[in-house]
């Protein structure tokens, strides 16, 4: 993946913005050499913030193919030198110290278990709750939606730990079930953000359903989900990716077990000074599987952060 | 639940007189409608009851316990006391503290420490914001390829921060890094980065989290300004103002709301860095001087520490005590953000 994007930020360098200079010279440099100074001046600084972005990404994916010996060579080389050599990847496969046998693919498996089903069963819990502040008119309504805006007000770190000693006391910690439960009940971001969607679709529509005695629920799957399919999958991607990467909570809770999350699993290569080629081995396995799903559903993402984001 | 299921029957009772009015308007159909809008408000009930039951169970509960926990010592995690008559020094006793454990805290210099480097990291993301605004500008002005750069700009946002630190270590690492294979090559000498001290190891957890902070902001500003209005740069143009001019003038006050949105949010994310901190350089650390520890940092090391002793600063009262701080500073700073952005923010538009 990362094999991809460096030659083709390469070709922007070399190749893009210079064609596109001799272009625009012969065509405007009498008319208006300040669109010229201009462009290059966009293009260099584009190329540079592009360099800066994905070239780090680069060094991790070369280091990852180095035999252990050349990469503990104090000099760094952009193409492996000893050839290409996937021992580093095996390497991922091997279990961790003191981690009770955890390897990183078992930390991904649990990470996908972890983290799935609050994802959709958060987002449809949110989206019923969207729905019903989009289109039902109930008492109180106004009321709850304060409620909602209000629990986003309160900064995490509060009940962090009275959280923490809760789970603690009802036996939850050391389980995956801290990082599960709650997440299920929705969030309301989503909810907001769904509501915003819903909103956006005709009540008429709906009137018109309900006069065809359709009831709530049919309403909701059979209407309201198809036509929010872009919104489910933006919330549903984003709610992934953050539960994916999350560290703070699986350390605290799932740390030491066989439940153990592929940050946690990652994150325990450090202090077990492994070779590094095996190390960026993990980090390559670790980044790819939200690189992937950014790429193929890029326009969800921008999406959903653009709007949620702006509100 | 059993609330909203009396003011269920309430509603209802109370519903009837209007009925009469609204259908002799609207609806020729009276007697579904009426059922439908029974129906509706339970319905409405129970969809927008479940987050708040979540709320209430998962943030309420913790809230109100965290008042009890921060006023008290607990020699571990267990809310109750135990007695052991045989072994007394074994028994579990909760001791009523006050404000002592805030005391303690704000008394403590590696607190202050903490805060100073946290304050390093909001730094930080107001140099990552500076940082996105140029590159959106450049963004906005690119015809070709603007796709392919917006791409690659967002990829850190999706990726996990634990590799994101990885990543850069490997960077930095003193002994086989790129950095000092740069340096060396340059005719320089190597130079440990993240452990020799405070200074150099706040350089380069500024690099990380420059790097691994703009592509959010950038989405979110590039939105901001395609949605300027083109006529007001024309306008300027007629008038010749100039490129700074019309930056200052036009474009930050169009995206100031973005902006200020950015700052604010931003803000709280670094009041509440963790992740980076403690994967670049776990625990205490005496060769960066304690650089390496935020906030939540010096919260997870209480949290994870106990004493039997309530003048020790540990344990679950402390972590919570800071936990506390940390809103009110959260809360203090956005205040102030709100304050502040009446001068700078404009959303006439």
């Amino acid at each position: 993946m990362n094999d991809e994007m460096i030659p083709t930020t390469e070709n922007t360098e070399s190749a893009a913005p210079a064609p596109q200079e001799k272009v625009k010279k012969h065509k405007t440099v009498a008319s208006n050499p300040v669109n010229v100074t201009k462009k290059v001046f966009v293009y260099f600084f584009l190329v540079l913030f592009a360099l800066w972005i994905l070239v780090p990404f680069y060094i991790v994916l070369v280091t990852s193919v180095k035999t252990s010996a050349e990469v503990l060579r104090p000099n760094f080389t952009w193409v492996p030198t000893e050839g290409f050599y996937f021992g580093g990847y095996k390497g991922a496969f091997v279990p961790v110290q003191d981690s009770m046998g955890m390897t990183l693919i078992r930390g991904f498996l649990n990470t996908l278990w972890i983290v799935i089903p609050p994802t959709v069963i958060g987002l449809t819990t949110s989206a019923f709750a969207a729905y019903a502040f989009a289109k039902l008119k109930f008492r109180g309504k106004n009321i709850i939606f304060a409620v909602l805006l209000a629990t986003m007000m309160i900064p995490g770190m509060v009940s962090f730990v009275p959280s923490f000693v809760i789970f603690d006391n009802i036996g939850w910690n050391r389980t995956p079930l801290p990082l599960m439960i709650p997440g299920m009940f929705g969030a309301a971001a989503c909810v907001f953000y769904l509501r915003q969607f819903f909103m956006g679709i005709p009540s008429e529509t709906l009137e018109a359903a309900r006069l065809d005695g359709v009831g709530y629920f049919g309403m909701f799957f059979k209407m309201m989900l198809p036509l929010s399919v872009p919104a489910l999958i933006a919330q549903g991607v984003l709610g992934f990716v953050g539960g994916y990467n999350d560290y703070l909570g699986p350390m605290l809770y799932v740390s030491s077990t066989e439940f153990a999350t592929l940050q946690v699993v990652l994150s325990q290569f450090t202090s077990q000074k492994s070779e590094q080629n095996i190390q960026m081995a993990c980090t390559v396995i670790a980044l790819l599987p939200t690189v992937v799903i950014y790429l193929v559903a890029q326009r969800y993402f921008i999406e959903g952060i653009a709007v949620s984001g702006l509100k | 639940m059993e609330n909203q299921e009396m003011l269920t029957e309430e509603e209802r009772v109370s519903a009837i007189p209007e009925i009469p009015e609204i259908p002799k308007k609207k609806d020729p159909s009276k007697s579904p409608k009426k059922r439908w809008t029974n129906q509706e408000e339970v319905m409405g009930w129970v969809f927008t009851g479940i987050p708040i039951l979540g709320f209430l169970i998962f943030g309420l509960i913790p809230l109100a316990l965290s008042l009890y926990i921060s006023f008290n010592h607990f020699p571990g995690l267990k809310l109750y006391e135990q007695v052991d008559e045989f072994f007394p020094q074994l028994s579990y006793k909760i001791t009523f503290m006050g404000f002592k454990n805030f005391g303690m805290v704000l008394s403590d210099p590696a607190f202050w420490k903490s805060v100073l480097n946290t304050l390093f990291v909001v730094f930080t993301t107001i140099a990552s914001l500076a940082l996105s605004i140029f590159i959106s500008m450049m963004l906005y002005h690119c015809k070709k390829g603007k796709k392919f750069f917006q791409t690659a700009f967002f990829i850190p946002y999706v990726c996990s921060l634990v590799a994101i630190t990885f990543m850069w270590e490997l960077i930095f690492n003193a002994d086989h890094g790129l950095l000092n294979s740069v340096i060396i090559a340059f005719g320089g000498q190597a130079k440990n980065w993240i452990t020799y001290s405070p200074t150099r190891f706040r350089l380069v957890m500024f690099v990380v989290m420059l790097w691994s902070g703009t592509g959010f902001n950038i989405i979110l500003l590039s939105a901001a300004l395609t949605n300027i209005n083109k006529s007001c740069y024309e306008a300027a143009d007629i008038d010749g103002a100039g490129m700074l001019v019309k930056f200052f003038r036009i474009t930050l006050p169009a995206i100031s709301p973005t902006v200020f949105y950015l700052l604010v949010t931003g803000i709280i994310g670094a009041l509440q860095e963790f992740t980076r901190f403690q994967i670049m350089l776990p625990g205490e650390n005496s060769s960066v001087g304690g650089a390496n520890i935020t906030v939540v940092c010096y919260l997870y090391q209480k949290l994870t520490s106990s004493s039997r002793l309530p003048n020790d600063i540990k344990g679950i009262g402390i972590a919570t005590s800071v936990g506390w701080i940390l809103a009110l500073m959260i809360g203090f700073v956005t205040f102030l953000n709100f304050k502040i952005s009446k001068k700078w923010v404009s959303y006439d538009e």
